[in-house]
């Protein structure tokens, strides 16, 4: 056998013209394939955050196990490492030993009391500063502390990126998606809280949750939003505007020919300025749909007694 | 009998030649709330501290870096010490409010034990 003929197909390459071409370019394919596949299995999932354990030794590597985690979800403090975790939040933590004499060092909490669980999730228990270790073997390599707070507040960002403070404002058929998360003395506050958001009137706005809170304008009128995370509440006022004003026509002319529709456009212009606030598009199915006001959300976090 | 006696007498020679132990040098690595004495070690629950102990001889015979300490908590449910990356270092946990004892020893030699307490934060 010659060597090419193995060596080929292993690499997906073609070296001489006396290769077939198109099964050449199918080889190509499935080697590429494989290749990825593999890549794809031996490389785990990214951390979301990493820190620099306390002796050096390695990243502690921090994973949301939820969206209403401030980690994932604020963009303004998105991939740092939280040094405070909200009471009763749930997360994921690893070790990654950079010293290779420690390649095998794994993350366990210092006291059951703070942090529960078996990992890599955990949950905060309790109020207090607490560490995870590091631990290769019997001995242990590193540990980073964190300090676990009560959350106080639900945060809720505009679009932009600023915390909404007063009322939210939209049109009539119009959803706008919100992130959420809990605030508290220290941010970010890392873990991810139980979630729900349930609308005051359902016919004037409905609630849904997915990765963050999706409001859509039913019916012009004032309602509010119940968001609820872990113990906390805010209620939100939601005014739903009437919508757009109703285009005024222009006046038509004797002769047909000349009304080729500029106004017309201009007035469709409008409308979609006026819309400015609707993320992600109008969503008719959603609008019509109203089953869903209430909508909860347990971020990972159900079974909670770990 | 007459080799009775040269084995004790050897005994003696060689325990003769060990450094005699007065204390345990103890530095805090880091600034971990902890209180780390040679007679007393004191954590808050949930914390962890890093040091490094170099023991101390009273005679003329220092110790060599061949003198490993070992140190030993008496109960791991309330303070866990474990070795740690670096020779003379070594990690302590505070897993549980609790009273326990650290024996000290050299070459597996008992030399000094330290009551330590895990406190409540």
């Amino acid at each position: 056998v010659h060597p090419q003929r193995i060596i080929e197909p292993m690499l997906g390459l073609c070296i001489d013209e006396m290769s077939d071409e198109r099964r050449c370019t199918h080889r190509r394919v499935w080697w590429s394939a494989i290749a990825m596949l593999g890549v794809a299995s031996c490389s785990p999932d990214e951390p979301d955050a990493t820190g620099v354990g306390e002796l050096g030794n390695g990243d502690f590597e921090y994973r949301c196990e939820g969206s209403s985690d401030p980690v994932c979800a604020d963009p303004s403090v998105e991939g740092t490492f939280p040094s405070c975790i909200a009471l009763g939040a749930s997360f994921s933590l690893t070790y990654r030993a950079t010293n290779r004499e420690f390649k095998d060092a794994h993350a366990a909490p210092a006291s059951d009391r703070y942090f529960s669980g078996t990992g890599p999730s955990y949950r905060a228990q309790a109020i207090g500063r607490a560490a995870f270790v590091a631990i290769h073997e019997e001995r242990v390599v590193d540990y980073k502390h964190f300090q676990i707070e009560a959350a106080s507040e639900i945060v809720l960002l505009e679009e932009g990126g600023s915390p909404l403070h007063g009322e939210l404002v939209l049109n009539l058929d119009d959803s706008i998606e919100i992130p959420f998360f809990a605030g508290g003395p220290c941010s970010p506050l890392g873990g991810a809280l139980s979630r729900n958001a349930v609308s005051d009137d359902p016919s004037i706005a409905s609630a849904q949750l997915s990765d963050r809170l999706r409001v859509t304008g039913n019916a012009a009128g004032e309602t509010e939003i119940i968001v609820r995370l872990g113990e906390l509440e805010r209620r939100v006022p939601v005014v739903v505007l009437p919508g757009p004003p109703t285009p005024i026509p222009p006046p038509r002319r004797e002769s047909g020919g000349a009304d080729s529709g500029e106004s017309g456009d201009s007035s469709t212009g409008d409308t979609d300025t006026d819309r400015g606030t609707d993320t992600d598009g109008l969503d008719t199915t959603d609008t019509g749909t109203e089953s869903g006001d209430s909508t909860g959300d347990d971020a990972g976090t159900t079974g909670g007694g770990r | 009998m007459t080799w009775r006696r040269l084995m004790t007498a050897a005994g003696l020679v060689l325990a003769a030649c060990q450094p005699r132990y007065e204390e345990l040098e103890i530095e805090v690595a880091g600034s971990a709330q902890v209180h780390v004495r040679t007679d007393e070690i004191r954590i808050p629950e949930g914390m962890v501290a890093a040091i490094r102990v170099k023991p101390v001889a009273s005679g003329r015979r220092e110790y060599e870096a061949f003198h490993l300490v070992e140190m030993t908590s008496r109960d791991e449910t309330v303070l866990m010490v474990r070795e740690g990356p670096e020779l003379d270092m070594f990690v302590l946990v505070g897993v549980s409010v609790g009273e326990t004892t650290v024996d000290v020893s050299i070459r597996n030699r008992d030399v000094d034990e330290i009551p330590s307490m895990v406190i409540a934060q």
